[in-house]
């Protein structure tokens, strides 16, 4: 009877362990998944770092949102923070479903992408300094 | 022949920069067609680098919302007819 016990805690055990990978397989397909179909370069130069983490960016905050209701301005706010601390001055975002733009950027700092039915433009400008005249 | 006229929304520019953004808004709805937003904005910005030196950014749309540093003194923000139209240079000043 005691044999019997280990065995069901050993095959108990075998069984959850079972579970765990299989969800996390799962996860990690739902992850490659979301982002091989809802996350589409347009135009880019800009070094693959940078576009992976405007991507994860704005997945983070997209699926932060409530569903169905899209807060550009909050989006594009995020975006252009965190790219300018992250990679410095000066960056610019706009986010929406609706626009066209004709724009000058600094070398390497230039992405367009749609993520879901949203479009998103961020690219970076020159810093000139301060006249002093 | 546009009926509609501009409405400023908001700005930090000179009076006359921003007769020059309506007016180069006008000629683009002029030469383009009100769906052709790229195109737009294209002949805008042109217009600015051509009139104020380079650097100048456009955006023309229905349904955007914008996050961007300006030079002092460079960004109108403007709807006129079903778009909306945001011009600033790009550039920010630091110490």
């Amino acid at each position: 009877m005691e044999g019997a016990e280990e065995e069901l805690e050993r095959r108990s055990k075998f069984l959850k362990s079972l579970i765990q990978k299989k969800k996390t397989i799962e996860q990690q397909e739902q992850h490659d998944h979301l982002q091989h179909n809802n996350v589409r370069v347009r135009a880019c130069d800009m070094p693959l770092p940078l576009q992976s983490r405007a991507f994860r960016c704005a997945r983070d905050l997209l699926d932060s949102m409530p569903p169905k209701k899209l807060d550009s301005k909050r989006l594009a706010l995020t975006l252009k923070k965190e790219f300018d601390s992250s990679y410095g001055p000066a960056w610019h975002c706009i986010v929406g479903t609706s626009f066209g733009s004709y724009v000058t950027h600094s070398l390497g700092g230039f992405v367009y992408f749609s993520i879901d039915k949203v479009y998103v433009l961020l690219f970076k400008t020159a810093v000139e300094p301060l006249d002093h005249s | 022949m546009l009926e509609g006229k501009a409405v400023i929304e908001d700005t930090d520019m000179p009076d006359k920069m921003q007769i020059q953004a309506m007016a180069s808004a006008y000629e683009a709805l002029d030469l383009y067609d009100v769906f052709d937003c790229t195109s737009i904005a294209a002949h805008i910005k042109k217009e600015f680098d051509t009139k104020y030196g380079s650097g100048w950014q456009c955006v023309v749309g229905s349904s955007f919302g914008c996050f961007f540093t300006h030079s002092k003194g460079t960004f109108v923000y403007f709807t006129l007819e079903t778009l909306n139209f945001l011009i600033f240079k790009g550039a920010s000043y630091l110490i």
